[in-house]
């Protein structure tokens, strides 16, 4: 266990490494001149000339690289071209409103779609499979913005029953959690038509196992074969799933915060694409990719924790 | 081929495999005969008839510039499809070539592709589109680029584990003690069996590529205005939605239409093709999730 | 043992229903069992011992419907129980434990957990739970689990296979079940834990009284442990009979069929007997007798008219050739014309030249050699494992030798580095006289070929036949006139020149072999490794193939490396026979001289545990083999065998013996061997 996770966590460095290394160089990496780049193709050469001192453009490529691997290992990703704020302060401020987004939908997506997805497996091929099997595909292929959108126009726009826009304040608990319900929700659709589905395939995969067998043939009991004994076996490869619905919870939020007027990440990313502001953009992309890495970490782990068999296979092994 | 026929006939005896591949089968159509089906040009402003509610005339009504929102939709099909598919058979293909040599020959090879592959799966795809789109700008060619770079290492990773679990068969090692060539193993052995589950993921893809397609273009980052692009529309329709709701229908519908009928027809491919894939939960979770980022 | 019958199944039908189609799986079965005794099911795959096995606990999948009959278990019919009712009978009075140990424990409970569910499953009883843990503690101690209260807390990953199986059958010790069915209990494991897992049932019959109905399509295991055996074809019950005279005079000529194909040492030199065709399609089955299609003696009644059961002493026959009048003279033998005496042993495969053909020096196979400063550092603490430690062999040109041992004593690892499909981590190999470095491996290549375990999986899935057989000359580029042609290669090995469009899945096991040998043939290779050729098969196909093998290596002149875990197999065709234990050669000779005089203490074993149907060979004492292999990775110091010798001493412990001369062309590493008293007893 030490081992793997030594080894684990030495693949996620290295990769977190490139990753930044990839964001510090990519001005370079497009073809012409990075300025231009960052600002597009309409600026004027007056702005080029203070974008490339700004951005230390003018000195050698691995000056750039050293100047912000050195600001990043100080937690430093560099300053903001329009207001001069660091950029960390930016993410800092815009992060908890973001969090709070994809945790909600996470705690959503798991508490409508286990059940269901227990629900499902309970009786395959009955009416509950039957409706929630069209009414997944549905949910599975409808991207969040989407989603979103609908939800927007039936519950805000048509029938006015919930805040649409806006994040509120931490202050106001009850007006936070009201105005998190319908992103949340938009986020945890995608999830109330997955999680049913893998749960109930890896359900029926786990009843149909030499173990149940055996278990029926000692006499066990109905109920404990399949709560204590199956459940348990199905639901841990769906653990494995959680850096996915991290992974998927932070792109959604992009969406989300853009079309129910929510401050956050995804709004700043935005607004700096704007702007051209090209060091927030960087920073915003670097910090989903840590969150996303970590996420990933972290479910492998829980993963290999809970199923004591703890396997290595190669997925496994370096999967982000 | 017979074995292709069965397969399309088993498909089409399912009700999930039949209606998916009539959707699909329409996508197509509208897609291919846009131009000769649209009642409108889908660029013809009529200031006069802003935000009109379905009419006869206009089935969808009209948007913020009075143009058909039906036409607009009819000929977003065919600006989807022609980036979806290049974007996904680009990424497929190199995916599958290199995620081949990395899992067989393995080595240093098979190391510096899988952390180059890994680098560029810890962005979720669509927040490394929106850093790249910024930097390269906003086309229809920039787009189906992103979008495969962004699915391309997935494709890599899944061809890799294919491959590295297919070598240990039996089989391959007996192509070896024959004193068969890498070459012919990779080419001629490993790659045919490989190919089946890796169509399926294919299949399930194309709608993912649209998804993020329009998901860009919504955030105003991929196919910029005034091309009647799906994302666009949303854009659009969302900016106007205290105004009309209406140019907002058309998309979500097609966008529901299409990504369903799709994944319809791959999930009933994947049935049958291969039953071992239903089972696999993570693997499958990675490609029904690409289409949200 | 009283009559009265335990459980007394009557005229039950089950069949399958699939994709539309219906499968006769069971038709008219009977069955009793009294208290205390052992029931054998036999028979080849596809004939129905599961089905029944699953049936006696009504254990069937949801496809399978009973359609008829009676099931009485204790004065009930279990066929007509609520889902409740059947569940208090599972376990307690009737339980069962499955094929393969590694799957019918849950993966991720610990098994004292496990045990205590089946306890609490049946406190109706009046066992308090308080009971339990001393209960398991003692139920585990008593299949052979040391440390059993610790070990309660272990996942059932910690435990080997042959442990796994133990743990079932402890669970069922303590619910104290009147019958256990045991559905191939043994098949997965090695002869030394078969044999073990064998006296343990034995143990339960004798201790509890248990009444145990074993499925089993091993006939030597069944002749082994049974009082009475039933023979099962295509869904019938064709025989039923007392053990030993079902063995000794099979009446049904699928039995005795059954018993002439397995290879044995007695056999040598003899084709075996093999049963043409295959089992019929239980949704297709002709209207006769079931057998008659594959049957020596089927008149034309035999294919009209089912027979019914004609009754024998012991049981019944399902034959209307058999005739209870002339029981005493009946002689399936006599009449069959494929049964043939076995000739004396001298006429036995062709014998070697003196050429040696390819030889083995001190040669070494460790995984997971620590390298880098990093890796050394580690590997303090996980040494590698040395799958092949110190093997010296000599092999002639024309010899065929057989590679016997249990799994992880390394006799595959072996065969692999032989053929260079392995690189080895030290040692030499010389091959036709030429050290194997100095050989192009293209050359190599061409020369030797091996065949490998499972017949199926070593086909590439997407070639047809034709392509398969002709790869290995596009491999080569050999010129056309040199080819033999597609028919040629299928003619070669018995099959018919229109598989050659078939892909391997549409094939038969036995089938799928030969593909695999035409294949290996191809390029007249001079060497072969055949890595368990029969496994996987029948043991019809299996007959099939050994005479195939048997053929071809006098025609050809072919030199083999078998690798086995079946001694039958090396008994019938191999010039020596090396025993291989932890990765070194413990005893090698000529094949005569080791069975007759086996020097290890280990050969001697597992030459006695290997299950035997003709009659002197089966009273033969059994020389068990105690615990289980260690560890490669770990292997122990001085004699690797001490651990499990009864013979072992202090010097065994310390130091290692080497291979020292045991008589002409017989070699032996045993500090002991002249003391000890081999005798079979």
């Amino acid at each position: 266990m030490a081992g793997y996770l030594l080894k684990r966590l030495g693949g996620a460095v290295v990769v977190l490494f490139l990753t930044a290394l990839l964001l510090a160089a990519a001005v370079h990496l497009v073809p012409g001149d990075p300025a231009r780049a960052v600002l597009g193709a309409h600026a004027t050469p007056e702005l080029i000339a203070q974008i490339r001192i700004k951005m230390g453009l003018d000195k050698p490529v691995a000056m750039q690289l050293w100047d912000f691997f050195s600001g990043l290992l100080r937690g430093d990703l560099g300053t903001d071209f329009v207001g001069g704020v660091p950029v960390t302060t930016l993410i800092g401020e815009a992060l908890a409103d973001t969090l709070a987004l994809a945790l909600a939908s996470m705690i959503l997506a798991v508490a409508g779609g286990i059940p269901l997805g227990i629900a499902v497996a309970r009786r395959p091929g009955g009416v509950l499979d039957r409706l929630t099997h069209a009414l997944s595909m549905v949910f599975v292929s409808a991207p969040v913005y989407v989603t979103s959108l609908i939800l927007l126009l039936i519950f805000a726009v048509k029938l006015r029953y919930l805040p649409a826009m806006g994040a509120g304040q931490f202050s106001d608990p009850i007006n936070y959690i009201s105005r998190l319900i319908l992103p949340a929700t938009a986020l945890a659709l995608f999830w109330w038509g997955y999680l049913p589905r893998i749960l109930r395939a890896t359900m029926l995969d786990v009843l149909g196992t030499q173990y149940i067998r055996s278990a029926r043939a000692f006499g066990f009991r109905e109920n404990v074969i399949f709560y204590r004994y199956a459940l348990r076996n199905a639901v841990l490869p769906i653990v494995a799933l959680f850096g996915l619905m991290v992974g998927y919870s932070l792109t959604g939020t992009v969406f989300a915060e853009t079309i129910f007027g929510r401050s956050g990440l995804g709004t700043l990313a935005l607004s700096a694409i704007d702007q051209r502001n090209w060091p927030v953009i960087r920073g915003v992309v670097f910090t989903y990719a840590l969150f996303f890495i970590c996420a990933n970490i972290l479910a492998d782990l829980s993963y290999r924790v809970l199923d004591p068999r703890v396997r290595l296979s190669e997925e496994f092994e370096t999967g982000v | 081929m017979s074995e292709l026929r069965q397969t399309v006939i088993r498909m089409l005896a399912r009700p999930a495999g039949s209606i998916g591949f009539a959707i699909v089968a329409l996508t197509l159509l509208v897609a291919v005969t846009a131009p000769l089906i649209a009642p409108y040009d889908p660029a013809a402003i009529a200031m006069a008839k802003r935000f009109a509610a379905p009419s006869f005339d206009h089935w969808l009504g009209t948007d913020h510039l009075g143009r058909d929102n039906l036409s607009r939709v009819i000929h977003g099909t065919r600006l989807a499809l022609t980036i979806a598919f290049p974007a996904v058979l680009s990424a497929f293909a190199a995916g599958l070539l290199l995620g081949l040599v990395a899992g067989y020959v393995g080595g240093l090879i098979d190391r510096v592709l899988t952390v180059i592959a890994d680098t560029f799966l810890s962005f979720p795809s669509v927040i490394l589109g929106l850093a790249l789109l910024t930097l390269v700008g906003q086309s229809v060619l920039n787009t189906t680029l992103v979008i495969a770079l962004s699915l391309f290492p997935y494709y890599l990773r899944l061809a890799r584990g294919l491959a590295l679990s297919t070598r240990h068969q039996p089989y391959i090692k007996a192509e070896r003690s024959l004193g068969a060539g890498r070459g012919r193993i990779m080419f001629l052995h490993l790659l045919p069996n490989m190919l089946p589950p890796l169509l399926v993921v294919v299949a399930m893809d194309i709608p993912s590529a649209i998804v993020i397609e329009a998901g860009l273009a919504f955030l105003g980052l991929g196919v910029p205005p005034p091309a009647p692009d799906w994302g666009v529309l949303l854009n659009e329709g969302f900016v106007n939605v205290a105004i009309s709701a209406w140019p907002l229908v058309g998309p979500l519908m097609a966008i529901i239409f299409v990504t369903t009928g799709f994944t319809l027809l791959g999930e009933t491919f994947r049935d049958i093709a291969d039953p071992r894939l239903a089972g696999l939960g993570r693997r499958t979770g990675r490609f029904l999730m690409r289409r949200a980022r | 043992m009283s009559d009265k019958p335990l459980l007394d199944i009557k005229g039950l039908d089950v069949s399958y229903h699939l994709d539309g189609d219906v499968y006769a799986a069971l038709r008219d079965i009977g069955l009793t069992v009294t208290p205390g005794e052992i029931v054998g099911v036999v028979g080849e795959s596809g004939c129905g011992k599961s089905t029944l096995s699953a049936s006696l606990l009504r254990l069937l999948p949801g496809n399978a419907e009973i359609d008829r009959g009676e099931a009485w278990l204790k004065g009930r019919d279990m066929l007509r129980l609520g889902e409740e009712e059947l569940r208090r009978l599972r376990g307690r009075d009737i339980a069962m434990i499955f094929q393969d140990p590694m799957q019918s424990l849950n993966p991720t409970f610990r098994i004292g957990s496990q045990m205590a569910e089946a306890w609490r499953s049946h406190q109706a009883r009046g066992a308090k739970f308080a009971d339990f843990h001393g209960e398991a503690v003692k139920a585990l101690t008593s299949v052979g689990i040391p440390d059993a209260a610790e070990r309660m807390a272990s996942y059932p990953h910690e435990f080997s296979g042959g442990m796994r199986q133990r743990i079932s059958i402890a669970t069922a010790l303590l619910l104290q079940p009147s019958i256990l069915v045991a559905d191939e209990p043994t098949s997965a494991l090695d002869v030394t834990l078969e044999a073990q897992i064998l006296e343990l049932l034995k143990q339960l019959r004798e201790d509890h009284g248990t009444a145990i109905v074993y499925v089993s399509h091993d006939l030597g295991t069944v002749a082994e442990l049974c009082d009475r055996v039933i023979v099962m074809y295509a869904g019938r019950v064709v025989e039923e009979n007392d053990a030993a005279a079902l063995f000794d005079n099979p009446s049904h000529p699928y039995t005795r069929a059954l018993i002439d194909c397995i290879p044995s040492r007695t056999r040598r030199g003899a084709a075996l007997a093999t049963i043409p065709g295959r089992v019929p399609s239980l949704s297709a089955l002709p209207p006769g007798c079931k057998f008659a299609e594959r049957c020596t003696m089927a008149r034309g009644i035999c294919s009209e008219e089912e027979p019914g059961l004609v009754p024998q002493a012991g049981g019944g026959v399902r034959c209307h050739m058999f005739d209870p009048a002339k029981a005493e003279a009946w002689r399936i033998g006599d009449q069959a014309p494929e049964s043939v005496a076995a000739p004396p042993f001298k006429v036995s495969v062709k014998e070697p030249e003196r050429e040696a053909l390819i030889e083995v020096r001190d040669l070494r196979k460790h995984f997971g050699e620590a390298t880098g400063f990093v890796g050394r550092l580690l590997s303090v603490a996980r040494p590698p494992v040395r799958a092949i430690d110190g093997i010296n062999l000599t092999i002639r040109r024309g010899e065929v030798v057989g590679l016997v041992g249990e799994s992880g004593s390394g006799k595959t690892t072996l065969g692999e580095v032989m053929l260079r499909l392995q690189a080895a981590t030290s040692g030499g190999i010389t091959f036709a006289g030429k050290d194997l470095r100095q050989i192009p491996e293209r050359d190599f290549r061409r020369r030797v070929q091996m065949i490998f375990q499972d017949p199926q999986a070593s086909l590439s899935p997407r070639q047809r036949v034709a392509a398969l057989l002709t790869e290995p000359y596009r491999i080569h580029g050999i010129a056309a006139e040199e080819q033999q042609s597609v028919d040629a290669l299928l003619a070669m090995v018995g099959l018919s020149a229109d598989l050659a469009a078939k892909f391997p899945h549409q094939l038969s096991g036995g089938q799928a072999r030969r593909v695999g040998i035409a294949r290996a043939l191809a390029l007249k290779p001079d060497f072969i490794v055949a890595d368990e050729p029969t496994a996987g098969l029948d043991v019809s196909a299996a007959s099939a193939i050994l005479n195939l093998m048997r053929d071809l290596q006098q025609e050809l002149g072919l030199t083999f490396l078998i690798i086995t875990h079946n001694i039958n197999l090396i008994a019938y065709m191999a010039h020596r026979i090396a025993v291989m234990y932890l990765g070194q050669i413990v005893e090698i000779g000529p094949t005569e001289a080791v069975f007759d005089r086996p020097a290890h203490p280990y050969s001697a074993s597992l030459l006695s545990l290997t299950s035997q149907i003709d009659a002197p060979e089966r009273k033969r004492g059994r020389l068990l083999v105690p615990g289980e292999i260690p560890s490669p990775r770990n292997p122990p110091a001085g004699c690797r065998f001490h651990t499990r010798c009864v013979h072992a001493s202090e010097r065994c412990r310390s130091e290692a013996p080497t291979l020292e001369t045991a008589g002409h062309g017989h070699e032996v590493a045993c500090h002991f061997w002249r003391h000890i008293d081999q005798e079979k007893s």
